[in-house]
């Protein structure tokens, strides 16, 4: 009887003392894969890289579309159809070529729709990165999508490592065909005008373009819609 | 030797001892991973050039395992390619500009390992 009582107040005291709001933290899962924090990314970014089970989220309200977000968690599709780091999806063929092996890529949990907006709402509040490196206002809606087009498939290159199209271009980069629904125009004229101050070691290289050619591209990726051959 | 001359040597030596000391040494694996990181993609994990993201490029990427056509390359040309990208040595837009993305000493012993992996040592 006495063991009972014990157990019983231990219980109600463990309720009663739990505060009443108390939720489960949303980003507990993504934790296990995502750095959602500056200080989860070790010195040796190199390696990081190399080693990530998946990308960084710790400026992650600064990159993306909440809505998107909301989305994409209940019907995730692949971003990057090279994986997180192509170098632990290639395999090289009989004639020398260089091709990534699907079966070896993660597939990204699903999430029901009330956990999809819990997730994107606290991924929303992650904003670790110089406010100044992606200000309000990098994108002026005003670029020129034809100039950005011809940018991005010749003059600089952009298409040996991101597809425009399901199936057309690199694949060691991000699609962007879906980049206007999924990332935040501010962001994506930030990242292409200064990929490695807002992610130091990046992929993206640095190509000393002038604010005229961020804008065209900017509009270009904006313009794509994924519906539409382009 | 007098005193200002002896004293001129040693002054001289420091500075060198400590200009070198304060450059990282990048070693020929961090190279080979840097290799692995940025160039693999388009250069491939042979470094034949055919890399994942080559089916459908223009032009395509240069085979490091060429001996000939390596050693045609003198280091400061190949080592203005990393740095610059393609554009600086009047080659293709498609080879981007690492200058940003690796250090001056990085660059160094990439140029460093890709004579190794070309066999063209100079």
């Amino acid at each position: 009887m006495r063991k009972f009582s014990i157990s019983l107040c231990v219980l109600l005291g463990s309720t009663i003392f739990l505060p009443a709001d108390a939720q489960p933290d949303p980003l507990a899962s993504c934790a296990q894969c995502h750095a959602l924090t500056l200080n989860e990314i070790p010195e040796d970014k190199i390696t990081h890289r190399m080693e990530r089970k998946a990308p960084d989220l710790h400026y992650a309200g600064r990159k993306f579309n909440q809505d998107w977000l909301v989305h994409w968690l209940q019907e995730p599709v692949r971003i990057r159809p090279g994986g997180v780091f192509f170098g632990r999806h290639v395999e090289t063929g009989t004639d020398g070529q260089d091709v990534i092996a699907s079966d070896s890529l993660l597939e990204h949990p699903s999430f029901n729709e009330k956990e999809a907006r819990d997730i994107a709402a606290a991924l929303m509040s992650k904003s670790e990165v110089d406010a100044g490196l992606v200000p309000e206002g990098a994108y002026a809606g005003k670029g020129n999508v034809r100039f950005g087009k011809m940018a991005f498939v010749k003059l600089r290159g952009c298409i040996a490592c991101h597809e425009n199209e399901p199936g057309k271009g690199g694949v060691s980069g991000p699609e962007l065909y879906t980049s206007s629904q999924r990332l935040r125009p501010d962001f994506i004229a930030a990242m292409i005008a200064r990929p490695q101050e807002i992610e130091p070691r990046s992929w993206m290289p640095h190509l000393e373009m002038s604010d005229r050619d961020v804008q065209n591209l900017t509009s270009y990726l904006m313009s794509l819609d994924p519906g539409e051959e382009q | 030797m007098n005193c200002t001359g002896l004293f001129a040597a040693t002054l001289l030596i420091g500075l060198g001892y400590s200009a070198v000391a304060m450059a990282e040494p990048v070693s020929m694996d961090r190279a080979e991973k840097l290799y692995d990181t940025y160039c693999a993609q388009c250069h491939g994990m042979s470094r034949n050039g055919k890399g994942i993201n080559t089916v459908g490029l223009s032009v395509q990427p240069r085979d490091h395992t060429d001996t000939k056509a390596m050693s045609d390359l003198p280091d400061d040309q190949i080592r203005l390619v990393i740095e610059e990208g393609g554009l600086a040595v009047n080659k293709s837009i498609l080879m981007p500009a690492w200058g940003e993305a690796m250090s001056a000493e990085e660059i160094t012993a990439m140029v460093s390992y890709l004579r190794k992996v070309c066999k063209c040592g100079n």
